[in-house]
């Protein structure tokens, strides 16, 4: 076996291709730094420490100690890190005066570390700081030390005040050992400069214009996996696709699709070519729970503001202005703060970068890391939602990737002027105010002093109950205002307790119920079974078959065999709902707009009970599964994975609980201080309603 | 079968990188099985380091994928390299406790070389275990399964258990055994079982008799279908013992509880960093 071991080795120099990457070892295991390293910290004395001027005191104490021993990667001496909870630890350098490009590399082991390369500058510099994700190259020692590299990054060495690795320690019984921090001229510098949006020429193709700044993709994402390598990586993640992902129609709709994308990986020459596909894939998986983390992001944030949230809606008096489009739902705003470009709402988006606001928001999927999307191939409203808002919820797609924006406005009158298109580096920053989060109600309908902020939209984990304010009081309609259905199946958690204070006012008090899930995030089954338990008797609405029970196969092909599979596990894995001492006289509306997930299964369990009615503009996400995650080797996604049988075979799965009533939020309501949805609601309420 | 061994390593070693002393591993390959029936076999994830003097060297070097494997692996994360350690979260991976109610726990990771395959393993520590998912194989074939564990020096094979559950239910339906008694001379031991088909997905849960400040590590646990050359021991009559049942009542109580049907938290998340 020896002997084979060593012509293997020989095969290594005259065959293999040369891996970048640092430094080299030598036949007795020893780490030599790459010659050309401009710096480089090997821990045989103290190392020099950062600690920036704003860090919290607990995080001031040095969080290493330092360690003399053969074992170190090279010499005798590295780290041993404990870095406390919210804190970190940071080893600086020192680099030339120059304008260069960069790699640097360490070596750990024991544990994990969450762990960047940042270069800062000074206020007034004009520069961001620069932060490049330290990650896995694979490159491992018997020992157990493992490398992590950046991948090549700009600094202005001139101007930059301090650079540093930056490292925090988890996963390990006792510590991280570190050592061996390696920075070594590699690439092309890149200068930092400004860019109008995706469409400006001004970014190349490892930036992406973000926040009006091309930022590098590259120092985001891990590096390129080794020649050797690289195919394998690309069929395992593909395998995480073909055996976990999904249901029945998300897999036959989207799974070739994503498929193809991560087929370009094994062409790409640069590790943001490998990545961005792989995350491109990713988001062509089109669902609901679907996502990948991390990726490009703007240091610096954005130096310009639209404060204002979008929803679908029926533009009925600017038709004639900017015709309806054959396939999208014409875009309105829904709600505006101060900084929104005097955007405020009925106004209506027709176009950014000169194509319908959804379609471009469609584009981004190969550029945004965030990006998700509704399962139901029919449901826009994650795209029109993120359109708006701010970009700590998610949104701001506008704010953060459009050149311009095409806008008509509309006087209270119902008179609308003509098209204008703004640049979005036009739009000032500022404006005061808070940010407005997006929840798809234009307006709220209970007690001020207890309904939620109309300044802010902030409704996140919170419950607003109480009368509604357009009913006599002794019509007694009562109306609850959430998004949430995390209860954790805890019976004592504060979501449960507040749907059970909810139902249980209700029942005493409420002649009509108006349920107000307009921006429903999901949650658990258990606030499925407490919400109907007020509205029908006691059954199954569907069988949950989740996560993704035989590899490869999304669920059941026929009716037929989902029936089957509906009778085998109605009693292990059912969603039971309803209740005994459900209420059959008092009339509920439910009213949804962009709900996924738990927020499907409720309405899909609340649909067809004798006294409740849904109101819409379009089927929810269907997203009828749960996900599974995965991190590690500086990636981070989550696959939707499983899928739900009705009881009457069907798998639901891409196919979002349809409303009873189909109604758009239409501009001259809105404009005249109407809730589309709310009115209609409240009207089949008040016909409904017992005296 | 030396001669296969050898053009293997041949051929995994040229597509290594340009040092002289730096190997990839593993390369490119198939899902491999350990044979539950007898024989371990070749070990076809385990690192072959180019020794060039092991009297006097100090560590040799391979580059292994830090995104696990292999391909077509129905564990979701056999490998323990893409589950985040700590206790949320719907990883691959999930460590519970076995007192005080079973909840998920954080786990501590092994790193690189220390490991049987990939850049990271598990470190199992006492009351705990471990909750593998994966997905059942298709068109009624029978499932293979196999693991590693390293226990600590002194202790035998069997303080570390695997037991097959449906992952709905958490039901046990066959036990994961160690192919021989003792760990071999570096201190793993592998594990295996032969299963029939399943109409729902399954699951490896794993035990130790651990105490004290004992570890074992986990690694490489492996599902794929049977390929129908030996038959499924799926009549293999097995009553999990009592406690078993009991722990995993809780563990599974945990489960349907806290399962999400939403976007989740952003646990493993990685957002930026204030500098």
């Amino acid at each position: 076996m020896r002997r084979s071991l060593l012509v293997g080795a020989a095969l290594v120099t005259a065959l293999s291709p040369c891996l970048a990457r640092a430094g080299e070892f030598d036949g007795l295991g020893e780490y030599h730094p790459d010659p050309k390293a401009i710096a480089y910290v090997g821990f045989e004395v103290d190392p020099d420490r950062y600690v920036p001027p704003d860090a919290d005191g607990a995080c001031l104490p040095p969080m290493f100690t330092a360690v003399v021993a053969d074992d170190a990667i090279d010499g005798k001496g590295y780290v041993h890190l404990v870095t406390l909870p919210n804190c970190a630890e940071r080893f600086q350098v020192t680099l030339p005066p120059i304008k260069a490009s960069y790699r640097a590399s360490v070596w750990m082991r024991h544990g994990a570390l969450d762990a960047s390369l940042f270069a800062t500058y000074p206020g007034g510099s004009g520069l961001d700081n620069v932060q490049a994700l330290l990650a896995p190259t694979g490159r491992t020692t018997s020992d157990g030390w493992i490398e992590l590299a950046t991948n090549d990054f700009s600094v202005d060495g001139a101007l930059a005040d301090h650079v540093y690795a930056r490292v925090g320690t988890t996963a390990a019984v006792a510590g991280v050992d570190f050592d061996a921090l390696e920075i070594v001229p590699s690439g092309a510098y890149l200068p930092q400069r400004d860019c109008a949006g995706l469409s400006d020429p001004a970014c190349g193709a490892e930036e992406i214009c973000l926040d009006n700044r091309c930022v590098a993709g590259g120092n985001t994402v891990p590096p390129l996996p080794p020649d050797g390598l690289r195919n394998e990586v690309v069929d395992v993640l593909e395998a995480k696709l073909r055996l976990f992902y999904g249901g029945r129609r998300s897999r036959d709709l989207y799974l070739p699709h994503a498929l193809d994308a991560m087929e370009q990986m094994r062409k790409a020459t640069t590790a943001f070519q490998f990545w961005n596909w792989w995350a491109t894939g990713v988001h062509r998986l089109h669902d609901w729970h679907t996502d990948t983390y991390g990726g490009p992001h703007a240091i610096r944030g954005s130096t310009h503001r639209l404060n204002a949230c979008f929803f679908e809606g029926d533009a009925d008096l600017s038709h004639a202005a900017w015709p309806k489009d054959a396939k999208y739902a014409d875009i309105l705003v829904s709600h505006a703060g101060p900084g929104a470009a005097g955007l405020k709402a009925g106004d209506r988006l027709v176009a950014v970068d000169g194509v319908h606001p959804l379609e471009w928001a469609t584009r981004l999927a190969s550029i945004d890391w965030g990006y998700h999307v509704a399962t139901d191939p029919d449901n826009f409203a994650d795209y029109a939602e993120a359109l708006g808002g701010p970009y700590w919820s998610g949104g701001a797609f506008i704010q953060r990737y459009a050149t311009n924006l095409t806008v008509i406005r509309c006087d209270e009158k119902g008179t609308c002027g003509a098209p204008e298109t703004i640049a979005v580096t036009d739009l000032p920053d500022g404006g005061g105010g808070p940010d407005v989060a997006c929840d798809n109600r234009p307006f709220y309908h209970l007690d001020p002093a207890n309904g939620p902020d109309p300044a802010k939209h902030y409704i996140f984990g919170s419950f607003f109950r109480g009368p509604i304010v357009e009913a006599k009081p002794d019509e007694k309609i009562l109306g609850l205002v959430w998004d949430t259905l995390y209860g954790g199946g805890d019976p004592k958690s504060e979501v449960n307790q507040s749907i059970t204070a909810a139902l249980d006012d209700f029942r005493a008090n409420a002649h009509g119920v108006i349920l107000d899930h307009r921006a429903g995030n999901g949650g658990t089954i258990d606030t499925v079974t407490s919400l109907t338990s007020l509205v029908r008797p006691p059954g199954t609405a569907l069988v949950t078959r989740i996560p993704i029970e035989i590899a490869g196969v999304g669920g059941p092909a026929t009716t037929a065999e989902g029936l089957a599979e509906f009778t085998q596990f109605q009693s292990s894995t059912g969603v039971a709902v309803g209740s005994p001492d459900w209420v059959p006289s008092l009339p509920v509306a439910l009213i949804l707009h962009r709900d996924g997930s738990a927020s499907d299964y409720f309405p899909f369990a609340m649909k067809g009970a004798p006294h409740v009615r849904l109101f819409g503009p379009h089927p929810t996400a269907g997203a009828f599964s749960t996900y599974i995650q995965f991190a590690g080797g500086g990636l981070g996604f989550q696959l939707g994975s499983g899928d739900s049988i009705a009881p009457g075979g069907e798998t639901m799965i891409g196919h979002g609980a349809v409303p009873d009533v189909i109604l758009l939020p239409t501009q001259s309501d809105l404009l005249a201080g109407k809730d589309t949805l709310f009115e209609a609601a409240l009207a089949w309420v008040r016909s409904e309603a017992a005296p | 079968m030396k001669s296969l061994v050898f053009t293997l390593i041949a051929a995994s070693l040229a597509l290594a990188g340009c040092s002289n002393h730096e190997e990839l591993d593993p390369a490119p390959k198939p899902l491999t099985m350990v044979d539950a029936g007898g024989d371990a076999g070749e070990d076809a994830d385990a690192s072959t380091p180019v020794d060039v003097d092991a009297g006097t060297a100090r560590r040799t070097v391979t580059t292994r994928s830090p995104f696990g494997g292999p391909i077509a692996n129905h564990f979701a994360d056999g490998d323990f390299e893409l589950s985040d350690p700590h206790g949320g979260g719907q990883y691959g991976a999930r460590a519970f406790g076995t007192t005080n109610g079973s909840g998920a726990v954080d786990f501590a990771i092994e790193t690189g070389g220390l490991c049987r395959s990939g850049l990271r393993c598990a470190i199992f520590a006492p009351k705990t275990a471990f909750l593998l998912r994966g997905v059942a194989a298709a068109l009624g074939k029978g499932n293979l399964v196999s693991f590693w564990a390293k226990v600590p020096a002194g202790k035998t094979c069997t303080a570390v258990s695997g037991s097959m559950l449906t992952c709905d239910t958490l039901q046990v339906g066959h036990a994961v055994k160690p192919i021989n008694p003792k760990p071999d001379d570096a201190g793993w031991c592998v594990y295996g079982a032969r299963l029939g088909a399943s109409p729902s997905a399954l699951c490896l849960y794993l035990q130790n008799k651990l105490v004290n400040d004992e570890t074992a590590l986990l690694d490489s646990a492996v599902m794929g279908p049977d390929d129908g050359t030996v038959l499924p021991q799926a009549a293999e009559f097995y009553v999990p013992p009592a406690e078993l049942v009991e722990e995993l009542a809780a563990v599974r109580d945990t489960i349907r509880r806290t399962t999400v049907f939403g976007r989740g938290s952003e646990a493993g998340r990685v957002a930026p960093h204030a500098p």
